[in-house]
């Protein structure tokens, strides 16, 4: 165990010294605040997957809607826009009150009436109020999307709340949360294949409504930029511009000019880490508690907690809701450290498929092994297309010189960045082989401890 | 073992060699994988031409050589996109950045990477009209039109064209959206009528569904605003197999050769508009081009060749290779007042700037900046004939 530990150690340090040395500085930090950022996703599948045993493929519909929920709640709202829909829309959430208390209020016939009534009466009911919000709501669309604006840029975006982006994180977590919520209520009762295609199918919906829905999200024009929680590079460029601030960082090998770049990212990793040390503490704990203990017996046997009295649903449902959390949370830090939301990047083999090979090969069931899969896999995405770059070219020199015969292809750089996808699949292959459990394999833990 | 030692020392003096050569980095930040990937080694060998000239005419800044450092954006995945920016930025020090080619990447690398660090960005093929209101404190510029333009001119070319009902698929990105709002409000202004305007995901493999829809309209045409490599082939291809569509319109993401290839005779006819000019320059670029052996059969291939050329320049300018006061300087460059360059003459360009005169670049483009750092635009009209794109007008 230890010795694995040393391993996962060094391999972490080894790319990121790669990265610092061989890159630069700065773009290290990047990388780092970005695996950090994923991190927490990783960390939330691992509640999913590796304390529940829940297939989720829908990673990234939760990471979008937490990256929404910061445009939400940090971007400035747009006045007009306010002006001609605001109204509009405060009356269609009150009508979705309406509609959510009378379904509620209609399943509470149950003891009065059949089952196969009520739950009819309830479709009915539902039916009837999406046609009645859906009149008004059409031409509060409209509305909002054909508002004038001073700012032209703006033109048929609401905008946001204008708080601050930390609010934000959190309100990803609560959206990601609730939407995690509905889902595992409905498919949780299911056997598990089912969970797997709903939240699939899920996240393209997720994925497919805040790229069409303009108004709300600015669809494929993308919103940008994002506060940061921390000042950002540009805030801080501005500082050390002013005078307002003096630092040299040349001993760490960081130019003058990177220097506002340098601390910006630091003090977002600061931020980042802080909060994935208080989640993995949280989580650790959560784990070795009786509550810990039976989400594994859950995961292993649940005829046989089913049997001993769990309420195996009950608990799948808090494991599911609880690890969505973490996701949206960890989606909303992804879109404030690039500074830019856009829907049409959340694509299956970089927010699920990626965030999947992590976990495997961090070691699911580990919280440790989580972060370090998200940090390390990130690290080696990034590093492989320099180093390919410089092995290729190199390479091609290389053989040129001694081959006469040989041209190397002119193709050469783009086939260089290419490589990340074998690398990321060759990274998989070895670990199974090597470490079928992830470099840090879930602990068992004994009664000493 | 004899070749071992011999690989080895021959490595050993490579990379000391590759290490000498280059005086002064520039990016090459497009993307190399995803949805544009063919179109992307055109551009890049476009702007690979201009550097080689100017290190041809011995040098830029007191003979420095320029190398073009390439980096991947994907295209379409904004924290790839800031990643390799970065990369270019802090690790290679380059001194400004040709790119990023699709408009999501662009901002991602201009937010996170240039405007951070103050490095000059010239895109030769973002075409979203938000790139015009970016707070980019005069550091992106671009060499491609706007497409709100775009949308006009392509209304126009198939009005005259007798083209009075047409249905509009474009692809969901900030491209498309934007191309297709432009077009549609313009065709509709000249007195045409669109029947129909969706927008389609990429990387389907099947269309009919949406396609049927729009041909249920009684268009003339479909007007196909994508990409040729993605949904805009397989539009087309689903299209002529169901018989629904038989004439079809795009923008410039769907000239190049490889469509025509791919459909064959059915795609005889089809009218795109591509940015250009058939100024002297476009010519000029074109012959020079062909002496380079790089075929000009895909977009933007100018446009990069323009970019890197006024990066170039702008370093001659100042005299100096640093970051600082790219921005001015490129503007000096690339507007009037002053000797009209053309492609080709940058040596010309460069003496006049070492004796203290002033040059107006014009290049391949008709190159002029507007105070967000767009150009005015003019445009190509392209018809399939013959088996392959043929310039037939050019549109101011």
């Amino acid at each position: 165990m230890k010795s694995r530990n040393t391993l996962a150690a060094g391999l972490l340090l080894g790319v990121f010294a790669l990265a610092w040395f061989g890159l630069s500085p700065v773009t290290a930090l990047l990388y780092l605040a970005t695996g950090l950022a994923t991190a927490v996703i990783v960390l939330g599948l691992n509640i999913q997957w590796g304390y529940a045993g829940l297939f989720n493929a829908g990673i990234l519909g939760f990471i979008a809607l937490g990256a929404y929920a910061v445009v939400f709640v940090s971007v400035e709202p747009v006045p007009e826009a306010w002006a001609a829909g605001g109204d509009g829309l405060l009356s269609a959430l009150i009508k979705l009150g309406v509609v959510a208390v009378a379904v509620y209020a209609a399943g509470k016939l149950k003891g009065w009436l059949r089952t196969g009534i009520v739950h009819t009466l309830q479709v009915a009911v539902l039916i009837a109020g999406v046609v009645w919000l859906r009149a008004d709501f059409e031409a509060t669309v409209r509305a909002i999307e054909t508002a004038p604006t001073a700012n032209a840029a703006m033109k048929g975006f609401i905008g946001g709340l204008g708080m601050p982006v930390l609010v934000g994180w959190a309100f990803g977590g609560v959206l990601a949360g609730v939407v995690a919520f509905f889902i595992g209520k409905i498919t949780l009762g299911l056997r598990s294949d089912y969970l797997a295609i709903a939240t699939l199918g899920i996240a393209e919906i997720v994925r497919d409504f805040l790229k069409n829905a303009d108004w709300l999200t600015r669809g494929t024009l993308t919103v940008s930029p994002i506060d940061w929680p921390v000042p950002s590079p540009r805030d801080v460029n501005a500082m050390l511009d002013s005078g307002a601030l003096s630092l040299d960082l040349g001993w760490l090998g960081i130019a003058p000019e990177q220097t506002g770049t340098a601390v910006g990212r630091a003090a977002f990793i600061a931020v980042a880490a802080l909060l994935l040390i208080v989640m993995v503490l949280a989580m650790e704990r959560a784990l070795r508690s009786p509550w810990g203990r039976m989400m594994r017996a859950i995961r292993d046997n649940e005829t046989a907690a089913a049997a001993m009295g769990k309420n195996v649903v009950r608990r799948q449902l808090e494991v599911f809701v609880l690890g969505a959390i973490l996701m949206g949370i960890g989606g909303a830090m992804l879109t404030t450290l690039n500074a830019l939301f856009d829907p049409s990047a959340y694509l299956p083999p970089r927010y699920t498929f990626l965030i999947w090979a992590m976990l495997i090969v961090g070691g699911s069931g580990n919280n440790l092994g989580a972060v370090f899969g998200a940090i390390f896999i990130y690290l080696l995405w990034e590093m492989s297309e320099p180093i390919a770059q410089f092995l290729f070219l190199n390479g091609a020199a290389v053989i040129e010189a001694t081959v006469a015969s040989w041209e190397a292809p002119a193709d050469l750089a783009s086939r260089a960045s290419q490589m990340r996808v074998i690398v990321i699949g060759l990274a998989l292959i070895v670990t199974m082989r090597f470490a079928p459990r992830g470099v840090l394999p879930e602990r068992q833990y004994s009664r000493q401890g | 073992m004899k070749f071992t030692k011999l690989a080895s020392a021959a490595a050993v003096s490579v990379l000391l060699a590759g290490t000498a050569s280059a005086d002064v980095k520039v990016g090459s930040l497009m993307g190399f994988t995803g949805p544009i990937e063919s179109l992307t080694v055109g551009i890049n060998a476009g702007a690979e031409i201009a550097i080689k000239e100017a290190n041809a005419a011995g040098g830029v800044a007191g003979g420095n050589k320029i190398q073009l450092v390439t980096a991947d954006t994907t295209c379409v995945d904004a924290s790839a996109a800031a990643a390799a920016a970065d990369r270019l930025v802090n690790a290679e020090q380059v001194a400004a950045i040709v790119g990023a080619l699709c408009s999501g990447a662009t901002i991602s690398a201009a937010n996170s990477a240039a405007i951070p660090n103050k490095v000059v960005m010239i895109s030769p093929a973002s075409t979203s009209p938000a790139i015009t209101s970016l707070d980019d404190n005069d550091l992106v510029f671009r060499t491609a039109p706007s497409d709100a333009r775009q949308g006009q001119v392509l209304a126009s070319v198939l009005k005259e064209r007798g083209v009075s009902r047409v249905a509009v698929t474009y692809i969901n990105n900030d491209y498309g959206k934007g191309f297709n709002d432009a077009f549609v409000s313009a065709f509709r202004s000249m007195g045409g009528r669109v029947t129909g305007s969706q927008a389609h995901e990429d990387g389907k493999a099947d269309y009919r569904a949406e396609i049927s829809a729009l041909a249920a309209g009684g268009a003339q045409m479909l007007v196909v605003l994508a990409y040729l490599d993605g949904s805009g082939q397989t539009v087309i291809r689903q299209s002529i197999e169901e018989g629904d569509f038989s004439r079809f319109a795009g923008g410039d993401g769907m000239v190049g050769q490889s469509i025509v290839d791919a459909i064959g005779s059915g795609l005889e006819g089809m009218v795109a508009t591509q940015p250009g000019g058939a100024t002297e320059g476009a010519q000029r670029f074109k012959d020079m081009a062909a002496a380079e052996g790089l075929k000009i059969d895909g977009p933007f291939q100018a446009e990069a060749y323009d970019a890197a050329a006024l990066i170039a320049l702008a370093m001659h300018y100042k005299g100096n290779v640093s970051r600082n006061g790219m921005s001015r300087a490129v503007r000096e460059v690339a507007n009037a007042p002053g000797e009209v360059i053309l492609p080709g003459e940058l040596r010309k360009a460069m003496e006049i700037l070492s004796n203290g005169g002033s040059i107006n670049y014009e290049g391949a483009t008709g190159v002029e900046f507007n105070d967000a750092g767009d150009p005015p635009g003019s445009y190509l009209v392209m018809e399939v004939s013959g088996g392959s794109f043929k310039q037939k007008a050019v549109v101011k």
